[in-house]
Order: C-alpha cells, then structure tokens, then sequence
C-alpha cells in the first residue's frame, strides 16, 4: 500500500507537471495542472504529504516558466499546508461547500503567486484576473481530477478510500 | 517534559518545516533577484529538465509538421517555381552585393570610417514559450555549449525577435521585443533618424520614445536596428510604424510600432553571434548588458 501510494503521488504530480510543461504558449489566464492533483493527495492523506517534495516542483516549475526561483516553491508550500489544516473539514463539508473551501485555496495560491510577481519584478502589470481565471478553471478540472485518482485500480492498487 | 499536542490539532501539518520551507524560498528569490548568484541551481534543474522538455515538445512538432506536409502537398509545386524564381533573383543580387561589398568596404577604407564586423548566425528551434504573465520570452535550443552569449540578439527571416537573457548550458531564454521595457535602439530606414523603441507588453504595440512633435515620420516607414548600441548589429529591421498620435503641447509624440518578425508563431529563429568590432570604443559586450540592466528602465 505504501510504495502504490508513493508511486501514485510522483506519478501524478509529475504527469501534472508534463501537461504544464506542454507549449500552452504564453498566456497569462492558463491554470496551474498541478494545483488540483497536490490539493488532492493533501486532502486525503495530509499525515503522509511531503513538503520538500511540492518545494522541488515549485523550483522545478519556477524554472520552466522562467519566474524568480522560489516563487511557485513558496506558494506551493503555503497552499498545502493550509490545505492540510482545513483538509478533515474540508471532508466534512457538503459537495458545494468543499468546492468553495478548495477554490479559497488556489485563490491563495494564485494571489501569492501574482503578488510575488508585483513585488518582485517592476514591470508586471497586476489584474485580479490573472488570479481569477486560473482558479476557476482549476476548480473545473477538480472534480476530474478526483474522480480519476480516487477511481479504484488505477494508482491506489483497488483500495478505495 | 513536552507533551504532543492534542490530536485535534495534530492535522500532519509541520508548520516549523513550513517555516523554514517558506524561509528557504524567500532567500532563494532575494538571491536571484538581487545577487543572480543562483546560476548554479538553475542550470542544475535546468539540465535535469531538458530531456523532458524535448519529450513533451515533441507531440505539438509531429503535428504540426503533419499540417505542413499536408500543406505542402497541396502546394509544392507552385512553391517550387517560385522558388527558383527567387532563387534567381537572389543570385543576381548577390552577385550584385559583393560588388557593392568591396566598393562600400574601399569607401569606408577611403574615409577612415570603422568597418562593421561580419557576423555568423546560428539556427536554433524554439522549445516553448513559459508560461510566465510577467514576461515575454521564448526558450530556443541553443545555449552556451554552442557560441551564445548574454545579450546576443536573436532574429527571423523578418526581422529582430528579441535578445539572449539567461544562458544554460543546451538552451537560453530570449526575451522578445514586446517584453515590457526591452529597449532597442534604432535607425528610420528612410532618414536615418534615430530614436529608441520600448515593449509595452503582450500583444501591445511596441513604443517609440523621444522623439520629437515635429519629427520627420511617417505612419508605414519601417524601422531597422542603428548599431550605435554596439549589441545589435546596424540595419536589420525591427518594425514598422503603424500610428502617430501628435500632443498638442510640448511633450512629444506618441508612436506606435508593429514588430516584423512575427513573434508568437516561428519555430526557428537564428541567433546573431555578433561581437562589435575590435577597433569600436566598446569592444566588449557592455557590462550593463550582462546584468540585463539595459532592460530595465532608468529610474
């Protein structure tokens, strides 16, 4: 259970990082693939998420879109574990109550995204869209995205949650 | 003795690794921004990266090289009679141009003026575009391993596309013309007036500065690089103006350009491995180039 569980959420992450890594071309409302597949993992199993392991896909993401190194790390890190504390209400909650909490989240992690990037490089021009749109197409894909992992056989070995 | 906290609040999240996590981060950014003493990390993922990035890239080549041989078959055989067409026509040209090459060469000798240097170009593929709402760039598939240094422009077949901003070892990422504050220096091609064009930004029009109310332009008069900047070498072209907004007060006018090069849809650009020549004032590449500050405004 443990090495499918491991193999899962590398497996997961980084082909959530492959389809970011794709020529999306330069856009600034395209969404974060990873955000839905980290808040997934971090929910269901907040005792056994790995910090460094999100610190390094931040770097590694922070290097692929050529931002300040540390950037996506930092907002990644905080996301989870914020994520993490709200996780068991989270489960709590009703369908349309855990969409709300879980769109809060990629609302924090993309305003700290964007407001890192108005702090850091003068030349950004800041628009709460680009905190908006990403976040709501990121909510779209999250239902999918756990219906997909949770679907018994396909990482977690048939044992359903 | 410390006891666990309750198993209320023991909800896995390490706060103290999230500290330090958070504390790492912060350096790290202060580092690049401040110092860009993190090169080393950088091209470290960065070559862990590149084997992936080529993978992923991959899909959206064999397609799109499936649309243009679907293209190209419908088409071939007028492209090659226009070709050959051009192709003649280029030869009688350059035939002509060494002619003129000598002559020009002589007369600058004749006038003591300084020779420009020759330049070689190198093709490189682009790999992506990172998705970056802050900048304009473009990551091309050459790098340090082949020739390329900070601050080389990078062109098309149309024109100037941007210039060389961080090296790694196999690629470098280039910011485009339109990149927010990228300066380029340039020439009217009809009266050698000269002036600066700045990016505005994605999808806006680039800007050119400081000129005068009254100055000699045109909407439609193309614009192609002066030189005097001893980065980017003397007339290629860079745009085109599209709009002239005259201020009735004193504050100069407002200029709007077009890019050339098309610069959002190539797939290959060549890099200028351009060095000044060695008689010029500033034979080497500025210093300012090198910490990229020339992209950035003078605040």
């Amino acid at each position: 259970m443990k090495l499918n569980f491991l193999m899962g959420m590398t497996v997961s992450l980084f082909l959530g990082f492959f389809i970011n890594m794709l020529p999306w071309g330069n856009h600034p409302y395209i969404p974060d693939f990873i955000l839905p597949i980290l808040l997934y993992w971090i929910l269901f199993f907040p005792e056994k998420m790995s910090l460094v392991l999100f610190f390094i896909l931040g770097l590694m993401m922070d290097i692929q879109t050529s931002s300040p190194l540390g950037l996506h790390a930092l907002a990644y890190v905080v996301g989870s574990v914020v994520m993490s504390l709200w996780s068991r209400k989270l489960l709590t909650n009703s369908p349309i109550g855990q969409l709300i909490v879980v769109f809060q989240i990629f609302l924090l992690i993309h305003s700290i995204i964007v407001i890192l990037y108005w702090l850091l490089i003068p030349s950004y021009v800041f628009s709460i869209y680009y905190i908006l749109f990403p976040a709501i197409v990121e909510l779209c894909l999250w239902p999918i995205v756990r219906k997909l992992l949770t679907h018994p056989g396909t990482f977690l070995n048939g044992n359903k949650l | 003795m410390f006891r666990s906290p309750p198993a209320l609040f023991n909800t896995g999240a390490p706060i103290y690794k999230m500290f330090w996590l958070m504390v790492g981060a912060i350096l790290l950014m202060v580092l690049d921004i401040r110092y860009h003493a993190t090169d080393q990390v950088r091209s470290f993922i960065q070559h862990v990266l590149h084997p992936v990035q080529i993978l992923v890239s991959q899909p959206g080549r064999i397609l799109s090289s499936i649309g243009d041989d679907l293209v190209m078959m419908k088409s071939m055989k007028q492209t090659i009679i226009e070709q050959q067409n051009s192709i003649k026509d280029l030869t009688l040209l350059s035939s002509n141009s060494e002619n003129l090459e000598s002559e020009n060469k002589n007369l600058r000798k004749l006038l003591r003026l300084q020779e420009q240097s020759p330049y070689q170009t190198l093709a490189a593929e682009i790999i992506y575009n990172p998705i970056n709402p802050s900048s304009q760039k473009l990551v091309i598939s050459r790098g340090k391993n082949d020739g390329v240094l900070l601050g080389m422009p990078v062109a098309n077949d149309m024109g100037i596309v941007g210039q060389v901003v961080r090296l790694y070892d196999n690629v470098s990422e280039v910011a485009l013309l339109e990149e927010r504050d990228a300066t380029i220096p340039i020439m009217v091609s009809r009266n050698a007036q000269r002036g600066v064009i700045f990016g505005a930004g994605r999808a806006a029009p680039l800007e050119l500065r400081f000129v005068s109310n009254f100055g000699d332009l045109d909407v439609g008069d193309s614009l192609s690089t002066s030189g005097i900047d001893g980065v980017f070498p003397p007339g290629i072209p860079v745009a085109i103006i599209t709009k002239i907004e005259r201020a009735i007060d004193n504050s100069g006018a407002q200029i709007s350009c077009r890019p050339l090069a098309d610069l959002n849809s190539s797939k290959h650009v060549m890099v200028l491995l351009y060095h000044p020549t060695s008689d010029a004032p500033n034979p080497i590449v500025p210093e300012s180039i090198k910490n990229k500050k020339n992209f950035k405004r003078a605040n």
